[in-house]
């Protein structure tokens, strides 16, 4: 059996989101849009699936592969533009022998989640964070390994570390390998993708921290999808570069990969700022 | 940037950024302008589209001189009209909370309030 995922492109609502990740491959509480939907297309029966991608389909191939992690043949095909459904069949299907997923589960546009078509993605920023609160609740399936609700609404992803000074509040979810200092405040209504990294005293509700972000110690993120350098807020629609990474930043280039069984040193040449900033910030909320 | 001063309140118009390459300028001229009647500081950054934390600390640095002059002589600090990315960094380094942030939808006459220092 066959299927044809399409994934979506330019989205004038969440075109921020869409400059740091191909929205295929944004990440939805721990793995991202296109997973999720293999995952789906493989509980159906599908064998083969075909993904059209005109958005950096070389990031998409990338987190794929050949689909063998889901028992499919998958293969990802540049476009030079999104294809409306219609179009993806007469274009790939009509000529084509092989047997395929009854429609509607034959040709997907990757607008939203597997299981909750009413909650559309890509048409706001509030319609996204959305979204992802509705998601988390239904994230907790079996293949999640090492994934553990610590309190009711509290999961806590493979190994995570939360320091015994910082404070959970539901729900919230709290990625792979993500770190939260002592003193941190997570929640309520926070995801955090995996490996985010979230400073001594910094403050974090009503919000998606994107993958390898970190939050600079005494910050405080609210309303807002922090993706790296890029704060968004949702409510609001407005966004910008943070320009300080002590303050936010992605974690990519100042990761040092600790060696195997050591405590990593996330984001270590910047912890002299951070803490001078902290001291700076404390004494004057004192 | 264009700075005014009346009736006891120096006027800070026209500021398109506050970061690096003008905070310590910033901090200066406003230092120079600090007069003994002075009662309050009132910026407006209705204009202001980039702020860093440079900028931020300029901010804070006016804050505490301001909370000195508090002290003795009652004196205020008003921010007005922050640019939605310039609230985001206000709030992102938690300076709303020593500042009073407005929120200019909340005013039922559509005028934005100003920011009082608390």
């Amino acid at each position: 059996m066959k299927a044809l995922l399409i994934c979506p492109n330019e989205r004038n609502g969440v075109a921020a989101l869409a400059e740091c990740v191909p929205l295929a491959n944004v990440s939805l509480v721990g793995k991202t849009l296109v997973e999720y939907w293999l995952e789906h297309l493989a509980g159906l029966g599908a064998q083969e699936v075909l993904i059209l991608a005109a958005d950096r389909p070389d990031q998409l191939h990338a987190e794929v592969g050949d689909g063998a992690r889901w028992g499919l043949r998958v293969i990802v095909k540049a476009d030079k533009r999104e294809r409306t459904p219609e179009e993806a069949r007469a274009s790939h299907q009509a000529s084509d022998p092989t047997p395929w997923l009854p429609a509607p589960n034959d040709v997907i546009l990757m607008d939203t989640l597997p299981t909750l078509p009413q909650l559309p993605l890509f048409t706001s920023y509030a319609d996204w964070f959305a979204a992802a609160q509705a998601w988390m609740p239904r994230a907790l399936t079996p293949d999640r390994i090492g994934v553990r609700e610590s309190n009711p609404g509290e999961w806590v992803g493979l190994n995570a570390h939360v320091a015994a000074g910082a404070k959970l509040i539901a729900p919230c979810w709290i990625g792979e390998r993500a770190w939260i200092e002592a003193g941190a405040r997570i929640g309520p209504n926070v995801v955090l993708e995996r490996e985010v990294f979230i400073a001594h005293g910094a403050e974090v509700s009503d919000s998606v921290i994107g993958p390898e972000t970190l939050v600079g110690q005494f910050t405080e993120v609210r309303n807002s999808i922090a993706w790296g350098s890029t704060l968004i807020n949702w409510r609001s629609d407005s966004y910008l570069k943070v320009p300080d990474s002590f303050l936010l930043c992605s974690r990519e280039p100042q990761r040092a990969r600790p060696p195997p069984g050591k405590t990593p040193a996330p984001a270590h040449t910047l912890l002299p700022v951070m803490a001078r900033f902290h001291e700076y910030v404390s004494r004057l909320l004192t | 940037m264009n700075i005014n001063q009346q009736d006891g309140t120096l006027s800070v118009t026209g500021l398109r950024e506050l970061n690096a390459t003008n905070a310590r300028a910033f901090r200066s001229t406003l230092a120079r302008a600090l007069s003994q009647d002075l009662k309050a500081i009132e910026i407006d950054l209705s204009h202001t589209q980039a702020v860093d934390g440079a900028g931020l600390g300029a901010l804070v640095a006016l804050y505490e001189t301001a909370k000195e002059r508090r002290k003795q002589e009652g004196f205020a600090l008003r921010l007005t009209h922050p640019t939605p990315p310039v609230q985001q960094m206000i709030e992102l380094a938690r300076l709303h909370h020593l500042f009073e942030v407005s929120h200019p939808e909340s005013t039922p006459d559509g005028t934005r309030p100003a920011i009082d220092l608390k």
